[in-house]
């Protein structure tokens, strides 16, 4: 099953290029601006169900602060219940398969910094929302990062080649930043921050992700890229693509075949379940599947979908596969 | 590209023997399934009948 990297970003108020950011928020009670916060990178869209380009507030006092100014202007979200480690999003969740964390670059400005040497209210991934500390550090925070602590100025060394260009301070708060390279397996990743049961505290953040997943199970629909320009760049839309078919990890079989049905109703295409073991004919039966595709797959089990209604579609399904087939060089044989 | 057992007279005009019971390995079980006929594909050999959903199946044969 072929591997592909993702990547993934995620803004909170603050950006990962920005040379010199200045995002912060203000959480003294006696301040005229409390619950203000200032220079927010403001994104339009939404990284899942949290807006981009929001810094975080954390203040469970309803009554006495029933709307902070930061969320009539849209600079904050607000949590009004305190909690160990918050879950902000889900980075990939693949059940049943395995993706691989590879790097991440967390640079955060909080109103606390590094607590018992781990990173508090630093927006880090993890293979699960663990609420226990000690997970977080012995997983991410052993060997290979680089932190550095709130002693101004203060250097992104990833945001920034030579990172002492461009120092930067902000005017409230702590800058937290972690590099980890290595590798991790997991089915499932989030983004989380630990709070530690604080209240009354602010956080903004970027984090960039990378990462290796499974790009299975596959659908087997060969395309011409120059001649089908169009249903190539839709597949491409719904899947992603692999140098043998198209593939889209973490969806199901199931949900695959129903994206094909209305792409491509009249075609004729394939589907492999890499859970199963089964092999999804539509316009097709196994007559027209290559051998060389059965002893690359495998498959337990051949289920024809649909017969073809036009035996030119499924010969020209056959057609193109072996003609994609003949262009990969053959792989060595294992001694 | 081979295939066999479509159902219909072969080259030889002989009908093709009737339906057999053949035990396929389903996921831990074995269950026994009644048979149409076989497909060689490579180096597989496939039982072809209709499953619990209705589809014609090709099931690899556990001889």
């Amino acid at each position: 099953m072929p591997l592909s990297t993702g990547f993934a970003v995620y803004l909170y108020g603050t950006y990962v290029l920005d040379k010199s950011p200045n995002a912060y928020c203000v959480n003294d009670t006696a301040k005229a601006d409390y619950g203000k916060c200032y220079n927010i990178y403001t994104a339009s869209s939404t990284c899942y169900s949290i807006p981009c380009g929001r810094a975080f507030f954390v203040q469970e006092d309803t009554a006495t602060y029933p709307t902070l100014p930061c969320e009539s202007d849209n600079t904050c979200t607000r949590f009004a219940s305190k909690t160990s480690v918050r879950t902000l999003t889900t980075i990939f969740s693949y059940p049943g398969k395995q993706g691989i964390l590879q790097h991440f670059h967390a640079r955060s400005h909080s109103t606390f910094g590094f607590v018992y040497n781990i990173g508090a209210a630093l927006l880090v991934p993890v293979p699960s929302p663990v609420p226990n500390p000690p997970n977080v550090s012995y997983v991410f925070f052993s060997g290979s990062i680089n932190y550095e602590l709130s002693s101004w100025p203060v250097y992104d060394p990833v945001a920034n080649w030579k990172a002492y260009f461009n120092p930067y301070t902000i005017s409230a708060g702590n800058v937290s930043i972690v590099r980890w390279q290595g590798s991790i397996f997991t089915p499932n990743l989030y983004l989380v921050v630990r709070e530690d049961y604080y209240n009354n505290i602010w956080y903004a953040g970027a984090t960039l992700v990378t990462y290796a997943y499974e790009s299975s199970p596959l659908a087997v629909v060969p395309l011409d890229h120059d001649k089908e320009w169009l249903p190539y760049q839709e597949l491409r839309n719904t899947f992603g693509y692999a140098y043998n078919g198209v593939d889209q990890p973490g969806w199901n079989a199931d949900d695959i075949i129903r994206v094909l049905r209305e792409l491509f109703p009249d075609r004729a295409w394939a589907v492999f379940d890499d859970r199963q073991y089964v092999l999804y004919l539509y316009n097709l039966t196994p007559d027209y599947v290559p051998d060389w595709l059965i002893e690359k797959l495998s498959p337990t089990a051949m289920k024809v979908l649909q017969p073809p209604a036009d035996v030119a579609v499924a010969k020209a399904w056959l057609d193109l596969l072996n003609e994609r087939n003949a262009q990969i060089p053959p792989q060595t044989e294992l001694p | 590209m081979s295939g066999k057992g479509t159902g219909k007279p072969d080259a030889s005009g002989k009908q093709p023997p009737g339906k057999k019971k053949v035990k396929i390995r389903k996921g831990k079980k074995w269950v026994e399934v009644e048979a149409d006929s076989e497909v060689k594909k490579g180096r597989f050999k496939y039982v072809k009948f209709v499953d619990d959903d209705g589809l014609d199946t090709y099931w690899i044969s556990p001889e």
